[in-house]
């Protein structure tokens, strides 16, 4: 099964194919601002790992044995936050294949500069490194599952004091709150097309 | 990543008394292994360091070679990671086996020293825009017994602090072009300020309590931990969360809040002794591999 996500300029695309749960997460050349290989960097290796760790404790897994679930995503435009997005097609798509999971797994960013944070950082918003910062400068990545108040996926960068990174936590786990229903609504959207669709035929 | 095979009745164990502060070797839930640092281990690189945290060892080589600077940076040297997982180290890591765990290594690393404080690139510039020093960061696994960022962390402050790198003097050869001369002197130096060189923390969810430095043994009964990079400030570089589990947000701000207290006092300990072996000098009995 397939889902695509829009998420302004960003646009990916998850497959996948029906114990084990690998990930491939890959960019296409033209997907951002510089032109990238076809071959998978090690960022690329990277992402993909961080993905399969985000996604990894919503999936029943015990529930297939002796079967391997794969999920693809394919970067088709690159406007930030590219992981946080990532995260959140790719558990639409695992739902939308009926596959059971214990929760959906949303993702939230979340950029630090100074004093201020933006939530849902663009391209341009992520790589400025605004001169002469202060000790509050950074990125931050969070994998949530609403359900059950659990994060399945963390990573930070930059350079910031705790309460900071634990402050940016919380309103990035307040992101996927919010985002929450809009999926919920567009996977019952799909669903009752889907048995329209049956019905018609 | 290595793996022990622990029984229920082991996990049971470790569980139990990890609830109530005391773990399999003795250790409290906050206490390292026996650390041994030594730098200055292999004499064709700039700068090197042997860390042995228990029976965890990494080998860390720097070499500086003149580059050019990165066309959005040029007034910047840089660093480049990368970290082999032998086969020496747990036979899991026999031919391809050691790339995922060398991979998701050397990226947590950009991320740590991804920062303007960590370490003063700007004195890596040779020439703004067409020459700089280049750092590439060697990381060996000798041998891999749970916790190799910390060691890795350790390893890698221990390497760029015992760094030498030549001074260069750039003059103007007949046609007006550059020419970069390197001093003869072996003592004419430049040497880094790795003051603000972030250390690693693990913390592992074992329970309901975090667990600092765990062995393989007690890694197999956690399912997910967290890397928090820390400077001896208190400022946190980077953090990654890493296993197959999931984690309390409460439980992550105490990891987070115990990694920055274990992280800073990680630093001044390990400067002293960096300090004294370097003021030894000569005089230094090198144990190297066979100590």
């Amino acid at each position: 099964s397939c889902s695509s996500c829009n998420f302004g300029f960003l646009k990916q695309l998850c497959v996948f194919l029906c114990l084990r749960l690998t990930t491939d997460m890959r960019f296409a050349p033209f997907s951002c601002p510089e032109r990238g290989s076809w071959i998978q960097g090690s960022q690329d290796k990277d992402f993909s790992l961080m993905l399969q760790e985000s996604l990894q404790p919503a999936v029943c897994l015990h529930r297939y044995p002796r079967s391997q679930i794969e999920v693809n995503v394919m970067v088709l435009e690159n406007s930030g936050s590219v992981l946080a997005h990532a995260v959140t097609c790719a558990s639409m798509a695992l739902a939308d294949a009926g596959i059971e999971m214990y929760d959906l797994v949303l993702g939230c960013s979340l950029r630090q500069d100074g004093a201020s944070y933006v939530v849902d950082p663009t391209y341009p918003e992520e790589n400025s490194w605004k001169s002469g910062g202060g000790e509050k400068r950074g990125g931050l990545t969070v994998a949530f599952l609403p359900s059950l108040n659990q994060v399945s996926g963390l990573q930070s960068d930059g350079e910031m004091a705790e309460e900071t990174l634990t402050a940016g936590i919380r309103t990035c786990i307040e992101g996927c709150y919010k985002l929450y229903p809009v999926v919920q609504q567009a996977l019952m959207k799909a669903v009752r097309q889907a048995l329209v669709d049956t019905r018609v035929v | 990543m290595a793996t022990a095979q622990v029984s229920e009745a082991e996990k049971v164990y470790i569980l139990h008394g990890i609830r109530d502060d005391l773990r399999v070797d003795g250790r409290g839930c906050e206490d390292y292994r026996h650390m041994e640092v030594e730098t200055d281990v292999v004499s064709n690189t700039d700068g090197s360091a042997k860390v042995t945290l228990g029976h965890t060892a990494v080998l860390v080589g720097v070499k500086a070679e003149i580059g050019k600077p990165r066309p959005m940076i040029p007034d910047e040297g840089y660093l480049e990671f990368f970290v082999d997982c032998s086969a020496n180290a747990t036979p899991e890591f026999e031919g391809r086996g050691g790339e995922e765990l060398g991979t998701e290594l050397s990226n947590t690393l950009y991320k740590v020293f991804n920062n303007q404080h960590s370490l003063d690139l700007r004195s890596l510039c040779i020439s703004p825009g067409e020459h700089c020093w280049v750092l590439y960061v060697d990381v060996l696994l000798l041998q891999c017994d749970g916790n190799l960022y910390d060691a890795i962390s350790v390893a890698i402050k221990a390497a760029l602090f015992n760094t030498k790198i030549p001074k260069v003097h750039i003059s103007s050869d007949d046609e007006g072009g550059k020419e970069i001369e390197l001093s003869d002197d072996p003592y004419d130096c430049m040497r880094l300020d790795v003051e603000n060189v972030p250390c690693m923390v693990t913390l592992c969810k074992i329970g309901h309590r975090h667990v600092v430095d765990v062995t393989l043994q007690e890694k197999a009964c956690s399912v997910a931990s967290l890397v928090i990079s820390v400077t001896h400030k208190g400022v946190i570089t980077c953090t990654r969360k890493v296993g197959r589990g999931s984690l309390d947000p409460e439980s992550i701000c105490e990891m987070t809040e115990a990694g920055k207290r274990v992280g800073k006092a990680l630093h001044s300990p390990l400067m002293k002794l960096l300090q004294q072996e370097e003021s030894l000098g000569k005089k230094r009995q090198k144990v190297g591999f066979l100590g």
